[in-house]
Parts: structure tokens; sequence; C-alpha cells
């Protein structure tokens, strides 16, 4: 019963401090780590597995290799972002495979490439031809990096149009009925605006599982029933239905304001929207 | 409901909102007239958009005196 026990403290801890050294070593994907990373990451799992399971080993000795293998990495990952020639002699240079369309078959061999591997890796990126090929380079992490000649370059709208908006992010303001206010605040918009914009299709926000604010900044619903139907809003008839609320609130507020420059403002601007409503209704499509 | 910083914010939002709307409506209107009435509204939309941010102003001074 204690062994179990003392197997049980000791992967506790070994979790908690593998926990703590991926956290230092940082959060670099899998495919982005250099070798030595890699082999790093191996070991420091084979030496925790190990002290985990083998309670012959002295806890002490395993917890000093297990700090050395995930200091060291960190020490070496720390100069490495302070010096480039360091970086280049642990993490290697990239490789180039290929310039302007010629295969330079003396990169190829240093890094035990074969043309069949070459043409392989190019093939998984959809190019078949090499001549197409104006740069090619393999990286540190054994991923080839390919630019196409110009010509063979898919088009993209900004080679179409030359003002093009910025293409923005959008923002999950709503999640389980919870209303996040961050995300609100990222998007640009009010709590209010919210309200208005979820009274318009008639839902509260508990009654919603996801809503994001795209990048036209339009709200997009998904409520938990989804057999219920949100009601379809008319631009219109919403532009006039708005213009006849904001004419009663000036309305009410120049009828409650006591100060009479105020009331006299109020009923000023309650006027102009009010003759407003009469003139624009006309060219509204409304619905009778 | 009396006039408050509260309601006056929302009030703005609405404003805010309909002068969108309209600058929507005037860039898709073929009619010259629609198109001059919708200028209007915006030109309303703005001064009142511009009273009522000095008017909460006033009452967060007034709030702080």
């Amino acid at each position: 019963m204690t062994e179990i026990l003392a197997t049980v403290v000791r992967s506790v801890f070994i979790i908690l401090g593998l926990f703590f050294i991926t956290k230092l070593l940082g959060k670099k994907q899998l495919s982005k780590l250099s070798f030595f990373e890699y082999i790093v990451g191996i070991t420091v799992g084979d030496i925790a597995g190990t002290l985990s399971m083998d309670a012959e080993l002295s806890m002490r000795d395993g917890l000093t290799a297990f700090l050395i293998w995930g200091l060291v990495p960190l020490f070496i990952s720390i100069i490495s972002l302070k010096s480039k020639p360091f970086r280049d002699f642990v993490e290697g240079k990239p490789t180039t495979f290929i310039e302007k369309g010629k295969i330079l078959e003396d990169n190829l061999r240093k890094e035990k490439f074969s043309a069949d591997e070459l043409l392989e890796q190019l093939r998984k990126k959809d190019i078949f031809r090499v001549a197409d090929v104006e740069f090619a380079s393999l990286d540190s992490n054994g991923e080839l990096n390919i630019i196409l000649k110009k010509a063979k370059q898919p088009l993209t709208a900004g080679d179409l149009f030359d003002d093009l908006p910025e293409a923005g992010v959008p923002h999950a303001v709503i999640m389980d009925g919870t209303i996040y206010h961050d995300a609100l605040k990222n998007a640009g918009v009010s709590r209010e605006w919210l309200n208005i914009e979820l009274a318009k299709r008639q839902v509260k926000a508990e009654h919603v599982f996801f809503a994001q604010i795209d990048e036209q900044g339009q709200l997009n619903i998904d409520l938990y029933n989804d057999s219920l139907k949100m009601p379809e809003i008319k631009q219109d008839e919403h532009l006039l239905i708005l213009m006849k609320k904001i004419h009663a609130e000036l309305e009410w507020n120049s009828l409650t304001a006591k100060d009479p420059v105020l009331k006299m403002a109020y009923k000023e601007y309650s006027k102009r929207i009010d003759e407003l409503i009469t003139k624009a209704k006309p060219y509204f499509s409304l619905e009778e | 409901m009396e006039e408050n910083k509260q309601n006056l914010k929302l009030l703005q939002v609405m404003i805010q909102e309909m002068e969108l709307a309209l600058s929507e409506k005037a860039m898709t209107s073929s009619d010259d007239h629609a198109q001059h009435i919708f200028h209007q509204g915006m030109i309303a939309a703005s001064d009142i958009n511009g009273f009522l941010s000095k008017r909460r102003k006033e009452l967060n001074r007034s709030f702080l005196l």
C-alpha cells in the first residue's frame, strides 16, 4: 500500500514538474521544434516516466537530471534569442534547394535529400514542375518552404484592387449565454448596442449559445433551440422603428426637462426627427 | 424615465445606428431627392449626437461637483 502511495506521490510531483518545465520552455508547436528541442522533449519525458515508475531510483538524482534537461535548453533558447550566430549554430540555417527553377544538387546531398523526396514534398504543395519554383528552402524544423514564380502564383484580391479594407477579426461576444464584455470592447461596440441587436431579433442573451460579430460588424447568433426562428429584420422597417423610437425618447425628454432651454432643445430635435420620418417614409420599402 | 446618463447613452447609440443606416440608404439610393433627405437626416443625427455628448459631459460634471 505504501509503495502505491509512494508511486502516486512521485507521479503527481513529476507531472507538476513536467507542467512547469513545458510552461518555461514556451508554447512552440511540435512541428516548429528544432531537432535539439525534439530530442530534449523526448528525454525529459523519458526521465519523468522512469522516475515515476522505478521506486529504486533516487529521487534526488532523478530531479537533478530532470532540472538539468529542463533548464539547459531554456538557457540555450534565451541565448539563441539574443544572438543570431548562436541561433544559427544551435538551430541550423535553412538550406536552399531550388533557386530560379534550378535544383541545387550539392545542398540536396548535404541534407541527405533525394530528388524523389524533393519532388514528393513539392507535390504535397500541389507543385508538379520544378521550373515553376522561384525559391525553395529546407528550414531547420524540416519543413520545405516554397515561393512560386510570379506568373505561377495564384491571383489574390490584392492583385486586383489597391484599396482593400482591412480583413478584421470576428469577435465571439456571447458564449453559453454569457456576454463577454472584453470581446464587445475589442469589437468596438457597447453593451447597449448588443441589447438593441438582441431585442431586434426578439431573443435574450441567456437563450444564445454562441454569438459572433463578424468583420462587417454584423451580429450572427446561434440559439440553444435551433427550431426557434428569429424574425427576419427588414432594414427599412427597422430604420423606421428606430427613428420613431428616437422621436419618442426626445419628445419624452422635452416633456420631463425642467430647464426651459433644454426643454426647447429636445423639442426642436424631436421635431426634426418627426419631419425626417415624414419625408423619408415614402422612400422606404415597407410591407403593408 | 427621466433624463440621465444611462438613457442619454442609449439614445446616442440609437442615433449613431440611425446615422449609419441613413448613410447606407443615401449610398444605395438612385433618387436625388431621396439622397438629399437621407443626407439631411444624417446631419440631424450628427447634430443630436453632438448635443447628447455635450449633455452627458454636463451631467458628469454636475455629478462631480
